[in-house]
């Protein structure tokens, strides 16, 4: 006898975990599978094989924006992991002063739209920079070392977090034994170090190299005659609306994006596995040397992080760089240009929608995936599905929604059957802006979400069920208070991403709303680079701010929770 | 104590399969009002299982749990009214002390008026008061489960569940507390079902034992008879220390040493002998009608305090007087 407790609670339980996963199907699975098929199809949707591959790769235009994209991708990672594993270093191993403001500097890429990179590049070294006249004629930073640059910049801070915790805790042991037989520091960090962090910076340099070659504003704003494999991407589909070759192009973004993604997860897994047999960290000794050495290096990069940020500043309230430099506002005087539907406060809105309905959709999600057991089939795929977007390019994600949210009916791969497509109304609306948003973002607050779940008390539910508690009375009042500094941690996450994003929004924006990060680009291109600096600055102003509201709210937050949070 | 034997709980055939393996097997238990029932078995046999599905926490089972003869099955676990206590406290860390008894009293809808002084009433009787507004993190391990017990009984639970209660505390803690959980049970009366791996903790507090192993009951008696009249050697060596000879249980207690030879007495070889406080366990190798048999002797400390009993010594002893081979039966004794 199979007792069926059916209840009300089951049944909204059960609900809420089919339109989790739903909503995870709807938005990430479908808009795929699209995008698969029309890479397959012609333009009337007949099935042509790999007649569009055969095409793709017979302009020759392929071959080099594909070289292009591995030799950018290639040394902006190789440069940009030796420059955070010594920043990454200094902060963990030296006693050098002042660390939590150096990581502080080290985050502020995370704040700006990438486009800022090159626009302060071209401020520096292009066509007016002002360094330019010390460098032969035949330089010109529009081009690969102008994308090399400004992605170095941009994947910065990500290879930095990432290396910082390989590095922050290690086994003190295995350096007292090298003491003991007398070993050198260099060695010590070629022979002890380097293997310990191997899978951190097997890790560092796949994100850093899928960050970079999936990228699109500072190769847009730098690249100059030159193309990658994401600008050319774009120019398929906003040029000349060739969505079927625009397609498979953007599989090119996909597969290394997944490969690494792949790897990466490999990595991340061996590397636990090489800490989990305690390791202890020892007082670091003072060592004259190595603190000169990382505190001057520590504060190059840092006065460079600054004063490339400040490049734009600077520009942007200049009358004319580099010949007035009278101090102005006016390029902050946005209503002076027809930006066809931008608006900064519509822009921070959508960011804030994004964030809030991010936040909710992410952590209710994990919240069902890991707590309850009402649905395991469904509960178990929308676990897959939420990973996926941390495999997903920004560009193929926006590629694949105008695909599938354009077309009035889908077809259904196999048959004849073509449905009418429900969802079709929402293209052209903010709202397909914030759902690209929140599946775009949604793999780290996901994350995010179950690691703090996870450390509350698995029995709760049901204590509180022998308590004729409703789950959902437990879900407010115990699992949300618990979880509020990582809600908001996610909260700003997504904020901040949904901000300086450009890849997804700039096939999804509309004649009635253009983001800031997409004017930037208009600007750009139609000469009024310092509005396109002051744009850019303007993020990330607006990004810091909110940062400082976060930082605020959290140390009010601990406050109050002080009395019975252990953390 | 236990009441009048009413009859107050009864589980028929009860069976819970994960996969292919049955976590409980053709369960049938009669539980009695006012009574202290531990369920005691090694780990993984089954007794979460059972207190999970009494509580209304797991409903695909086979077999009926009733209620003073009433099927309760389909009834869910807060309409039970049935008062839960976890191994990990489950206390809810964001609330102080009062405040997670509040949050039981007002999910059984108790009326406003009556919730303080219900509060007060448990905190007393959990011995809590004077911690009433602190938070769970800043009380130790044992005032934890305090709160635990204080919460799952502020309702006035008709039955109360107690999954391992005691299991993550030290020692000592762990036997104060042991008291007090027997005091406060008597002093409610209410029906309690212990689950617990550890023999000495089920018999020095239940009214009966339920035995479990491999995902089947295997008896269930009171205390005394349970150590005394162990019905399989499985049992008899879960509650404490046996020797299997000629198919008798016989406790190592119950083996004496003597210095002469008698019609019972037998001769072995001392290969081990631990100290234990108010005993001594020693291990004999002996030979018993041509049977190689290893013997467990525990020999109360204040007696043959003159020997030393030494690895390799010889030495006597007597088994009681029903342990006697046919041989030694015609030797007449
Ligand atoms: N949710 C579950 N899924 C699969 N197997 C389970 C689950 N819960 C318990 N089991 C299995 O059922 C058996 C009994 O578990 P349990 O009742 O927790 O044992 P006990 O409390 O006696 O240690 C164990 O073998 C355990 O592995
Ligand atoms: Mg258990």
């Amino acid at each position: 006898m199979l007792k069926s407790n059916f209840s009300l609670q089951k049944t909204f339980l059960s609900l809420m975990i089919l339109s989790m996963f739903l909503f995870l199907f709807i938005f990430i699975a479908i808009p795929i599978i699209k995008l698969l098929l029309t890479s397959l199809s012609d333009p009337q949707g007949s099935f042509v094989g790999f007649e569009n591959f055969k095409e793709y790769f017979r302009q020759g235009e392929f071959r080099t924006s594909l070289v292009n994209s591995l030799i950018v991708s290639f040394s902006s990672s190789i440069i940009s992991i030796t420059l955070a594993l010594g920043f990454a270093f200094a902060t963990t191993r030296t006693n050098i002063k002042f660390k939590a403001v150096l990581k502080s500097i080290a985050m502020i890429p995370l704040f700006a739209p990438t486009m800022l990179y090159g626009i302060s590049l071209i401020y520096l070294f292009g066509n007016q920079g002002i360094f330019t006249k010390f460098f032969s004629d035949s330089f010109s930073i529009y081009g690969l070392w102008g994308i090399i640059i400004a992605e170095s910049f941009y994947i910065f801070p990500h290879l930095f977090l990432i290396l910082y915790v390989s590095l922050r805790s290690y086994d003190s042991s295995l350096y007292e034994a090298a003491d003991m037989m007398n070993a050198r520091g260099m060695k010590k960090f070629i022979k002890i170090t380097l293997p310990s962090i191997k899978y951190g910076l097997i890790t560092a340099f796949f994100v850093g190299f899928t960050l970079s070659l999936t990228d699109f504003g500072a190769p847009k704003i730098i690249g100059g005659r030159t193309n990658v494999l994401a600008t050319e991407v774009s120019k398929y589909i906003l040029g000349q609306q060739n969505f079927q070759i625009g397609a498979v192009a953007s599989l090119f973004l996909l597969i290394p994006a997944g490969l690494s993604f792949f790897i990466e997860n490999l990595a991340s897994k061996r590397q636990k596995a090489f800490y989990s047999h305690g390791s202890k960290n020892f007082e670091l000794r003072k060592n004259k040397f190595r603190f000169v050495f990382f505190t001057i290096f520590a504060v190059f990069i840092s006065v460079i992080i600054i004063g490339f940020l400040s490049v734009s500043i600077f520009a942007s309230v200049t009358t004319l760089w580099p010949y007035n430099l009278k101090l102005t506002l006016s390029n902050y005087d946005f209503s002076r240009f027809n930006m066809g539907g931008f608006n900064v406060w519509k822009t921070i809105i959508v960011a804030l929608v994004s964030a809030f309905f991010g936040s909710i959709i992410c952590f209710t999600n994990a919240y069902l995936i890991q707590k309850e057991k009402a649905l395991l089939p469904f509960q178990k795929a929308s676990r897959l599905l939420s990973m996926i977007p941390m495999a997903l390019p920004g560009l193929v994600l926006g590629i694949s929604y105008i695909l599938f949210f354009n077309s009035p009916t889908l077809s259904i791969p196999f048959t004849n059957i073509k449905i009418p497509n429900a969802l079709a109304f929402l293209y052209g609306t903010p709202v397909i802006i914030v759902i690209a948003n929140i599946v775009h973002f949604y793999s780290v607050p996901y994350l995010t979400s179950t690691s703090a779940l996870k450390k509350i008390d698995s029995n709760f539910q049901a204590a509180a069920q022998t308590m004729n508690a409703s789950k959902l009375t437990v879900f407010f009042k115990v699992f949300i208070p618990i979880s509020l500094p990582s809600l908001l941690e996610i909260f700003v996450y997504f904020f901040t991403n949904s901000m300086v994003t450009i890849s997804a929004v700039i096939f999804l924006y509309t004649a009635n709303f253009k983001p800031m990060s997409v004017a930037i680009i208009g600007m750009e291109e139609s000469g009024n680079i310092a509005v396109a600096a002051a744009l850019s600055v303007s993020i990330v102003f607006i990004n810091i701010f909110a940062r400082l509201i976060y930082i605020g709210l959290t140390r009010l937050l601990n406050i109050k929770r002080k009395k019975w949070d252990k953390f | 104590m236990m009441k009048a034997n009413k009859n107050l709980i009864q589980i028929e055939n009860v069976s819970k399969k994960y996969g292919n393996t049955f976590a409980l097997k053709n369960i049938n238990l009669e539980i009695f009002e006012g009574e202290f029932l531990c369920l005691l078995g090694p780990s993984g046999c089954g007794k979460s299982t059972l207190l999970r599905i009494l509580a209304g926490l797991e409903t695909n089972y086979d077999g009926k749990i009733l209620k003073n003869g009433k099927e309760i099955d389909a009834i869910e676990p807060g309409k039970r009214k049935f008062g839960m206590v976890f191994q990990s406290y489950s206390l809810f860390p964001n609330m102080s002390v009062e405040k997670n008894i509040e949050f039981a009293l007002k999910a059984f809808k108790y009326e406003k008026q009556k919730i303080n002084a219900k509060i007060e009433s448990v905190l007393e009787l959990t011995n809590l008061l004077e911690h009433r507004k602190k938070f769970p993190n800043q009380l130790s391990g044992g005032q934890q489960q305090r709160v635990a017990l204080a919460r799952a009984i502020a309702p006035e639970p008709t039955v109360l569940l107690l999954d391992e209660p005691l299991s993550a505390l030290d020692f000592k803690v762990r036997e104060e507390l042991r008291q007090q959980l027997k005091k406060i049970q008597r002093d409610i009366g209410v029906t309690t079902i212990m689950v617990t791996h550890d023999q000495e903790e089920a018999l020095s507090l239940a009214d009966r034992v339920a035995v479990m192993n491999h995902a089947e009951l295997v008896q269930i008696s009171t205390p005394e008879e349970i150590y005394r009249n162990p019905k399989s050697f499985f049992v008899a060596n879960f509650i404490g220390t046996m020797n299997n000879i000629y198919n008798k249980f016989i406790r190592p207690e119950d083996v004496k040493i003597s210095d002469k030879k008698g019609c019972n007495t037998h001769s072995g070889i001392v290969i081990s002998n631990e100290f234990r406080g108010f005993y001594r366990r020693i291990k004999l190798k002996s030979e018993i009608e041509n049977e190689k048999k290893e013997i467990i002797v525990d020999i109360p400390i204040f007696h043959h305090q003159d020997r030393s009993f030494n690895e390799g010594e010889s030495i006597h002893f007597n088994l009681p007087q029903e342990v006697v081979s046919e041989q030694i039966k015609e030797r007449i004794c």
